[in-house]
């Protein structure tokens, strides 16, 4: 179908949003309004949609809750904004972050666990998937609502995702987006995303910004996440390219966590006055950290805001609690706590995770800078296994890669101080010499935007494309053949089936190797990814796959009966690794002898 | 339906002055005004009746087909809206309990403290569903001229009247208006009653 209009989707894990553009208009993509249920009585329309789900008592509220039109008061489950306030108080039938629990390797995303540890019976809870895919219904429909005479389907969809998400985590975001009647998308990653924001806000000013062999840090911390990647500027033939070189781990660390600090800071300082506070008048108390937090890092000339916290009663004179948020506990708690100034060699305490529940992967380490240090090494180490990569990047001294420029993203960079402490970090690390930051910086709804200007691009073929194909390498797991010795297991191999940077529209036949299928039998691998081996090329073996590879899913594919061969006979099979022109990874094996193949299945390694 | 607008003012008179009311010099006093001066403006608009053809476009939202049991009871539906906008000044910025409190028992420290939370919530209401800026851009206290053909709702001459536009004086207040509103749609209860301002709380 021709394509009419592009339109970007920005599936936050705290916060979604989308942007609109005309394809002929160069103009920035427009951000839509979403409606969304804002009290029991009201439904109003909002630029920012709450990732948030509440399942609702049947008798909780009356039965004319207001609800967005195409629900015709049928939705059983409740989105955005009442959804997140209300559940704030009813925690047990509350789903947030089900973006984080479509990456969470130890839980089948389409098991219906959420709300995670709730009381409510399995009938009544969710699973991640479907909580994604209620999502990106309910943003299709407000886009419906807004443009009723407009065939979705003519228009060019992109929606992000995190850079850290793999092949699972993405082929699931894709699924959930066609179960809610969104086909044939497109996934971007966030940074990039943000990147291309950045570029059609800034005009063609935006070249003059960077030039080449500079490195640029996407670094993006938003409410519940951080994500980082690294783009590398080149020049072919008078124009600058971009090539997307490293990608993060997915990291549950955000601005929420700033506010919590700040909120526990001042409750521990009022108790010690003597002042106790419930539940109820907490959760005040970190919005109103959070609305602080901006007054005082955004107004130089003041020194303290006060802060007051009403009780839950009716009487708003007699009990509410004053107290005050200074600049000192500001920046001891922000930005020494979060954004310290470390050395390079700092990294992330792991969690203990043999003892941790199943739950979510929070990060357990709250300073943001000693993830940032880890993320500049592994990148370092990602450049250096690619030739191809090491003569573009010059070898730095030390363990870390060093940007030459900051673009920021994510609602924690709104205060310049927080950027400013960054940049003095990096520069902490290279000697004194800063990064620059790149000007143009929109904290908000950038993600949306960049992803329309995409799938722009995509379309009229005009305009920027980062060169970024898949952000890992992926490997097959195959059993040593070594003989038998008691008490000793030899290790797993890993073969790698898709390099680092395979682009789209592009596919591979693994050479050499040839697979034998048994027909009516389900074959099972065991697959695996990395983010750090650049110079993997198919067919390059990994000795010790365990441990030098990250499990990411395993493979199934069943063979059915097939015409001139009985029931367990042995098939050989290559395998054909495609990566699809909308940028989604699916792996085949091809009859060595015939044109009959079978597609292999991703199932996420649940233990 | 065109009941709505009174009710709506008020609504607006009091978010105004919530919001841009600076609490930073001396709160109390300033606050203590307010309050007074809210409540007596919600107990004059209580009784008011008034006619205008903006209550119709505030209102036709609940044209809807999916709801047809409530679409004759424009009446009740118009009110409902304006208590849904309290019920959510309420919600956020503890505006009822702010005026049904009683004033006089309670030091200005404790009146301050409770106006921040007003100030905090309700302005956070009123910028979501109103873009509020200056009806005139000069500066308080400062000479303007009205040219000739200006728009009588908008200025309010005091003072020596006479004679012909332009008229030189002083800006008192600069005034406000809506640039443009995105209040919410409301559904009316079902029983033909009003929504309430805020439900009762029950921890269970």
């Amino acid at each position: 179908m021709k394509k009419t209009f592009a339109l970007g989707i920005d599936l936050g894990t705290s916060n979604s949003a989308i942007a609109w553009a005309e394809l002929e208009n160069r103009e920035s993509p427009e951000i839509l309004e979403i409606p969304q249920t804002l009290g029991v009585s009201s439904l109003g329309t909002r630029e920012i949609f709450p990732s948030a789900t509440y399942i609702p008592h049947e008798a909780e509220f009356p039965a004319n809750l207001a609800q967005p039109e195409w629900c015709e008061g049928k939705c059983l489950a409740l989105r955005g904004q009442f959804a997140r306030e209300h559940g704030s108080m009813v925690p047990d039938r509350l789903i947030t972050s089900a973006k984080s629990w479509l990456s969470n390797p130890h839980v089948d995303p389409r098991s219906s666990v959420l709300p995670w540890q709730s009381e409510l019976p399995t009938e009544q809870k969710l699973s991640a998937f479907e909580t994604t895919r209620g999502y990106l219904e309910h943003l299709r429909q407000s886009f419906q609502n807004s443009h009723d005479a407009t065939d979705i389907a003519s228009g060019e969809i992109v929606v992000t995702v995190p850079a850290s998400f793999d092949e699972v985590a993405r082929n699931l975001t894709a699924d959930a987006a066609e179960a809610a009647g969104l086909e044939n998308v497109v996934l971007l990653e966030e940074p990039l995303a943000a990147f291309y924001a950045w570029t059609a806000q800034a005009g063609s000013e935006w070249r003059n910004q960077v030039k080449q062999g500079d490195i640029v840090l996407v670094c993006d911390v938003g409410g519940g996440t951080a994500d980082f990647s690294l783009l590398l500027i080149s020049e072919q033939d008078g124009t600058l390219e971009i090539e997307r070189i490293s990608v993060g781990e997915h990291l549950l660390l955000g601005g929420d966590n700033m506010d919590l600090a700040l909120a526990y800071t001042l409750q521990s300082k009022l108790a010690s006055e003597g002042t106790k506070i419930d539940t109820w008048q907490m959760r005040s108390l970190v919005q109103s950290c959070g609305a602080a937090k901006v007054t005082l890092f955004s107004r130089d000339d003041l020194d303290e805001t006060p802060i007051s916290i009403p009780s839950r009663g009716s009487s708003l004179f007699a009990k509410t609690i004053s107290t005050k948020l200074d600049r000192a506990t500001l920046n001891s708690v922000v930005l020494d706590g979060f954004f310290s100034i470390t050395n390079p060699g700092e990294l992330p305490k792991e969690g203990k995770t043999g003892l941790h529940e199943f739950g979510l992967p929070y990060a357990s380490d709250p300073v943001v800078s000693k993830h940032l240090a880890r993320f500049l090494q592994r990148s370092l180490a990602n450049v250096r296994a690619s030739v191809a990569l090491s003569q573009m990047v010059p070898k730095p001294p030390g363990d870390l890669l060093h940007p030459t420029a900051v673009l920021f993203n994510g609602g924690a960079f709104k205060a310049e101080a927080v950027r400013k402490r960054v940049i003095e970090l990096l520069a902490s690390w290279n000697h004194g010499v800063a990064p620059v930051e790149l000007q143009g910086f929109q904290p908000d709804l950038a993600v949306a935007r960049g992803a329309a200007v995409y799938a722009r691009n995509r379309v009229t073929g005009r305009g920027l494309r980062i060169k970024a194909g898949t952000s890992r390498s992926y490997y097959l797991g195959l059993e040593s053949s070594m003989p038998a010795i008691p008490g000793f297991i030899p290790p797993l191999k890993g073969v790698c089936v898709v390099p680092q940077g395979m682009e789209e529209g592009t596919e591979h036949v693994l050479e050499g190797r040839e697979f034998g299928l048994v027909t009516g039998q389900e074959a099972e691998f065991r697959f695996f990814s990395s983010e750090v081996r650049s110079g993997d090329r198919p067919g390059t073996i990994v000795e010790n796959a365990e441990e030098e590879l990250e499990e990411t899913a395993s493979l199934k594919v069943e063979l059915p009966p097939l015409e001139g061969f009985s029931l367990g006979d042995m098939i050989p099979v290559r395998l054909h690794a495609v990566v699809t022109a909308l940028g989604n990874l699916e792996l085949w094996m091809h009859h060595t002898r015939s044109e009959k193949r079978w597609q292999l299945s991703f199932n996420v390694r649940t233990e | 339906m065109k009941k709505s607008l009174p009710f709506l003012a008020i609504a607006l008179v009091i978010a105004i002055g919530v919001m841009f009311g600076n609490l930073s010099p001396q709160p109390e006093i300033i606050v203590k005004a307010l309050a007074a001066f809210l409540a007596v403006l919600l107990t004059i608009g209580l009784f008011m009746g008034n006619s205008d053809e903006k209550g119709q476009a505030i209102s036709n939202v609940r044209e809807e087909p999916r709801k047809p049991a409530h679409t004759n009871d424009t009446q009740g539906s118009a009110e409902a809206e304006v208590i849904t906008f309290l019920a959510r000044m309420q919600e956020k910025g503890r505006l009822i309990d702010f005026l049904m409190d009683d004033i006089s028992t309670h030091n200005d420290s404790a009146i301050g403290a409770a106006a921040r939370v007003v100030h905090q919530g309700c302005s956070a209401v009123v910028k979501e569903h109103l873009s509020i800026s200056p009806v005139d851009g000069g500066t308080e206290g400062a000479k303007i001229s009205v040219p000739p053909g200006y728009n009588a709702s908008l200025y309010r001459l005091t003072g020596n009247l006479s004679g012909k536009a332009p008229f030189n004086g002083t800006l008192v207040h600069k005034g406000w208006k809506v640039t443009s509103s995105k209040l919410p749609k409301v559904v009316s209860p079902e029983s033909g009653e009003l929504p309430p301002l805020a439900p009762a709380q029950v921890e269970v």
